[in-house]
């Protein structure tokens, strides 16, 4: 699904945000990543999302190499992925539904089918009674379940989550996990990047660490064989 | 600062209409200077009358002319010299000579018409008027090229407020478009609200230009036909086709001023999709 090659992100003045990193990411699976501020997470996602351009290697995402995909052609790719953000970005003005239609509506979706699929996705994230509601009348872990809401409407083949229980209260964390776990028993690859050790040792997944822009470690196994510092997490 | 964009915009679009205005009604009094323009073609004694009509009606740029007899042009002296001075200068010892009042439809072809006359025969001189004509078809070009500048620098200023009213509105909107875009909206999608702004601000700064400017002339006309010595052209004489230019310049505007700043802000400004 995923297949990362040989990355390295340099910025100015020989700043590596990512050296040399390499990772196979499979359909359906579900990846946290972990690693201390500056380790390279968020370039990793930026690269993903092709917010910003490779120094060298190539991300090859369904077979097709991302490096090559041109600038008018980038929010068509960004549609086969659905984002969580750590701040949730739900726009204050609108309903919950309008927050989720939206989605819909950027992607050229008819109203009919707006109004079939949005109570349906809401009932999924249990938010069915509150589709109505404006984000300000919802607490920190019913934004998130939004914000997710947002994120499957469209049936993105890959989940992107930034932190998504960075801003709510521990005990709504595991079931925002839970819901991301749901999602990917249905076949969606999550990438997860969290700082949230408790969340990321409650739950089966894989888990890739990486430091200084290196992996340091992946608990699939997956050995960066270049770099010496890999450990491999059982 | 859409109240903001809104009022410079009816500031540069009531300039922009008082040039058009001033520039119509400078034409105007031209082109009626123009109508009453006229010279004198002075004749010898001996002169043909009919022959000197002849050449003169073959003349193209003529657009009338009238006779003026010497018995004419001294009882207009009369009142200047007195009746018994005057009285010593009727008959034959009139010294004046007969003449024509000729009136030209195109000044800046004076020069040449006054060549064709004098090539007439019987013709003695012209009363030469060559410098005010000049004059006058040298103010028009002035004025016109005044007002061309005049137009542009306020077109600028105005694509300048609405650029910067869009640049504002979508900085204030940034978090939004960040979303749009990270969930895969084009940039057409993200366009598409901030032009209808641009154009909303355009067009609705143009109804309100047309109407205060249709109320300032229509008091100024009133002042001005008591006081000016000219008339000067009613308001319904342009009203349409200010209507139309201003509703244009206000489309137009709004519609680049919006589109241009877009296109910047998503290059430059809105590179991130999602912001760490």
């Amino acid at each position: 699904m995923i297949t990362i090659t040989n990355i390295k992100k340099v910025y100015e003045k020989n700043i590596f945000a990512l050296n040399d990193v390499s990772l196979n990411i499979e359909q359906g699976e579900f990846v946290f990543v972990v690693g201390a501020s500056g380790s390279g997470k968020s370039t990793l996602l930026k690269l993903i999302l092709k917010e910003e351009e490779i120094t060298s290697g190539n991300i090859f995402i369904s077979g097709a190499n991302i490096t090559r995909i041109k600038k008018r052609e980038l929010p068509y790719y960004r549609r086969k992925m659905g984002i969580v953000f750590q701040d949730f970005r739900l726009i204050d003005k609108m309903t919950v539904f309008e927050n989720v239609a939206f989605a819909m509506r950027i992607v050229g979706a008819n109203e009919r089918s707006i109004r079939r699929r949005v109570p349906y996705v809401l009932s999924l994230v249990s938010l069915e009674g509150k589709s109505n509601r404006k984000p300000c009348e919802l607490s920190g872990g019913e934004k998130q379940r939004v914000g997710l809401a947002r994120a499957i409407v469209n049936n993105p083949k890959i989940i992107i989550a930034d932190e998504p229980t960075g801003n709510i209260d521990p005990s709504m964390s595991y079931e925002i996990v839970e819901l991301l776990a749901n999602i990917n028993l249905h076949g969606t690859t999550v990438i997860m990047v969290t700082h949230d050790l408790s969340v990321v040792e409650k739950f089966p997944f894989r888990i890739i660490e990486l430091c200084s822009g290196k992996v340091r470690a992946d608990s699939a196994g997956f050995i960066d064989y270049q770099s010496e510092n890999i450990t491999k997490v059982s | 600062m859409s109240l903001a964009s809104v009022m410079v915009m009816i500031c540069c679009l009531l300039l922009t209409g008082a040039t058009f205005i001033v520039a119509e009604n400078i034409k105007f009094i031209l082109k009626n200077i123009e109508g009453q323009n006229s010279i004198t073609v002075y004749l010898f004694k001996d002169a043909d009358l009919e022959k000197v009509k002849l050449g003169i009606n073959n003349i193209e740029n003529i657009s009338s002319y009238d006779f003026y007899s010497k018995e004419e042009a001294i009882k207009d002296y009369e009142g200047m010299l007195g009746e018994r001075v005057s009285g010593f200068f009727k008959g034959e010892s009139n010294p004046l000579p007969d003449a024509f009042h000729v009136s030209f439809s195109d000044l800046s072809q004076y020069s040449a018409t006054i060549s064709e006359i004098m090539k007439i025969e019987g013709v003695d001189t012209t009363s030469d008027r060559s410098e005010i004509a000049e004059k006058l078809s040298n103010l028009k070009h002035i004025f016109a090229a005044i007002s061309f500048w005049i137009v542009i620098s306020l077109g600028a200023v105005s694509l300048l407020i609405i650029s910067n009213t869009i640049r504002i509105a979508m900085h204030n909107r940034r978090f939004e478009i960040n979303i749009l875009r990270s969930i895969g909206a084009t940039n057409n999608f993200i366009r598409l609200p901030f032009a209808i702004e641009g154009v909303a601000i355009g067009t609705f700064s143009a109804t309100l230009s047309f109407f205060a400017l249709r109320i300032i002339y229509s008091w100024f006309v009133k002042i001005a036909n008591n006081t000016i010595p000219f008339n000067i052209l009613p308001f319904e004489k342009f009203s349409n086709q200010m209507l139309i230019m201003f509703i244009s310049m206000g489309l137009i505007l709004g519609l680049i001023g919006g589109l241009v700043t877009i296109g910047k802000y998503l290059k430059k400004e809105m590179s991130e999709v999602v912001v760490w």
